[in-house]
């Protein structure tokens, strides 16, 4: 039995023409001239238990609009979910209780109070028993290393700190499905390691079933198992990560520093991604034509000072499937 | 019932701490509060040294009114105050984080901001409401005192739950706060005054549409015993709390139909 299920899941937005002011808009909401954005539009997948699954997609795709469809934020347009056997916006104050979310844009924390006011605030709201929020406390404080701040206002925290306080806060309440939307943005290398390394534990130790969303691939190729593409609220690509470096990682990039700056650049079996000034990027599919095929072909028509040859990271994959589509 | 009442008090008492880090602020704002109050108080007071009476009703009785309105409007501006820019919710999408709460929503923004520095004024309304209680010889009787508490808690719930549907307002169409500012002021300014003041159209708009008459002109009726109903059934002057039980259903549907309306924001 999936823990969520989503079916034809979409959200359509209307944007009005705005005029200014009060009345403005008013009247605009009135005469109803409006666009429609469909920021998700007819969206399918399921979620088992203890999945850890990273939701990608370039900027303005849809990744925020189904998180917070799924947390019950949003009333979707049509379409049908199912967390947890709960239907998020009908059953919104049950549901809460069983999620945890964390957006990586906006803390939930009491910004001129210390941390712990916060937790203890939390407490409250999920109505935590006190040996549980003592014992979760005690685990999240330790692996997390919040002692030395708990006791500082929010405000005054690096945004790396309040990052740590923030997850916490998201699952004091042991909550089976945490959502995460960008809980990397912002963070150096170091803090951004350590909240992958949590989510891991966080998943393997406490069967936390974990859904992010995120623009640093790495996040994805470290923590997770599987992954979601979403482009234009559309899903283009759900499965694992290995399995999309195995189908779409046939690409080979070429990158050719050329003696001089030809203007027009032909070769059979082969993409020019980009080019700058000198330097040239070649793609090229490594079934259909090899590396030194394309070499040969190079130096017979051109004057050639550099080359480098790389295996696509997941971020070019990605890239180009953001640029491309999938094909 | 219980844990809600908690909460807000662990809520409201959040608030006030996270208020009290700026204490010069706080202090700042309750004495402005005070003065002003003592401004307008002096304004009225010289306007009516000058009339003597405003249709038919005496300074004292006058002054009486203005002392029920402020109080009705400073318990609504301590309890309502998350309403005065509830657009910032919509504009900015903070309603996302309270909706992943396992808390009734409206409950929770209102827990969320209790201002006290509206104390100040609603201590100085007290001071005013008591000294013209006296003035105007209402006699203290054990009816007379539950029909006053009753009288400002109506009132207070009605001032409270005009400002609930103003403020609802920006979940269609995104802000709403001049719209609250515009009632809030008029709020309090028509409470002030007797409404016979004014021509007829006006009297039944604050009659029936935004039913403040009900704060303090129709239950002053049956204090100061007046007898002045515009034409309107002599049972209005026992009508606010019915009048604030119907508003909160009212709003509280308008509010509820506006929350599935609410779309949050791109980013
Ligand atoms: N409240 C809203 N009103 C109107 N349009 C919206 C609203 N929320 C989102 N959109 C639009 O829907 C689309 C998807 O937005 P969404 O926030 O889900 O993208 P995203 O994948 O989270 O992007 P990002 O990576 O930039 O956070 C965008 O085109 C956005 O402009
Ligand atoms: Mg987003």
């Amino acid at each position: 039995m999936p823990i969520i299920t989503v079916e034809h899941l979409s959200k359509h937005f209307k944007v009005y023409r705005r005029r200014t002011g009060f009345w403005g808009n008013l009247s605009s909401t009135v005469a109803r001239q409006h666009d429609i954005i469909r920021a998700v539009d007819d969206v399918n997948f399921s979620l088992e238990r203890g999945e850890l699954v990273g939701y990608i997609g370039a900027n303005g795709a849809g990744k925020s609009t189904t998180i917070k469809m799924l947390t019950g934020i949003l009333v979707p347009t049509s379409g049908h979910i199912d967390v947890m056997g709960l239907t998020p916006y009908r059953h919104r104050k049950e549901n809460t209780r069983r999620i945890g979310v964390v957006f990586g844009q906006r803390t939930q924390l009491w910004w001129d109070l210390p941390v712990i006011d916060s937790f203890e605030l939390l407490k409250h709201i999920y109505e935590i028993p006190q040996n549980l929020y003592k014992q979760n406390l005690e685990f999240f404080s330790e692996l997390l290393q919040l002692r030395p701040f708990l006791s500082t206002p929010v405000r005054r925290l690096s945004l790396g700190q309040r990052m740590r306080c923030d997850l916490t806060a998201a699952l004091l309440h042991d909550p089976e499905i945490l959502y995460l939307d960008e809980p990397t943005i912002g963070l150096d290398v170091v803090a951004k390691e350590q909240v992958r390394q949590f989510l891991r534990q966080v998943n393997a130790e406490r069967q936390v079933t974990v859904i992010l969303t995120t623009h640093d691939l790495n996040d994805v190729e470290k923590v997770c198992q599987r992954l979601i593409i979403i482009d234009s609220g559309k899903i283009i690509y759900d499965g694992g990560i290995d399995a999309l470096k195995e189908r779409y990682g046939k690409t080979r990039m070429l990158i050719i520093d050329l003696a001089q700056g030809y203007s027009d650049i032909q070769l059979e079996g082969v993409d020019l991604i980009r080019r700058d000034g000198n330097r040239i990027w070649l793609a090229f599919d490594r079934d259909t034509i090899s590396a030194s095929e394309v070499i040969t072909q190079l130096t017979a028509r051109y004057e050639i000072q550099d080359l480098t040859i790389s295996e696509p990271e997941i971020e070019e994959i990605v890239r180009r499937i953001y640029e491309l589509g999938v094909h | 019932m219980r844990r809600y009442i908690k909460l807000y008090c662990l809520l409201a008492g959040a608030y006030v701490r996270s208020r009290l880090q700026y204490r010069l602020s706080f202090g700042f704002m309750c004495f402005g509060i005070v003065i002003s109050e003592a401004c307008l108080l002096g304004l009225l007071g010289a306007l009516l040294a000058k009339f003597r009476t405003v249709n038919g009703w005496t300074w004292a009785e006058v002054v009486f009114l203005y002392g029920l309105g402020n109080l009705a409007y400073s318990l609504m501006r301590i309890l309502g105050s998350q309403l005065d820019d509830f657009d910032r919710y919509i504009i900015r999408g903070e309603l996302d984080g309270v909706l992943i709460k396992p808390v009734a929503p409206l409950f929770y923004i209102l827990a969320s901001r209790v201002e006290l520095v509206h104390v100040s004024r609603a201590l100085t309304s007290v001071v005013i409401f008591v000294v013209a209680f006296h003035l105007t010889g209402i006699r203290w009787t054990v009816e007379v005192a539950l029909f006053t508490l009753t009288t400002i808690l109506s009132g207070t719930l009605i001032m409270l739950t005009l400002m609930l549907v103003s403020a609802t307002v920006a979940l269609w169409t995104t802000k709403s706060g001049k719209l609250t500012d515009l009632l809030i002021s008029a709020t309090k300014e028509a409470t002030a005054f007797p409404i016979s003041i004014y021509p007829l159209a006006v009297q039944l708009l604050l009659t029936f549409i935004l039913p403040v008459a009900f704060v303090t002109y129709y239950p002053a009726q049956q204090l100061l015993q007046k007898g002045e109903f515009l034409g309107m059934p002599e049972s209005f002057q026992f009508g606010a709390p019915v009048v604030a039980l119907a508003m909160v259903c009212i709003s509280y549907l308008f509010w509820y139909s506006g929350l599935r309306r609410y779309h949050s924001t791109g980013s």
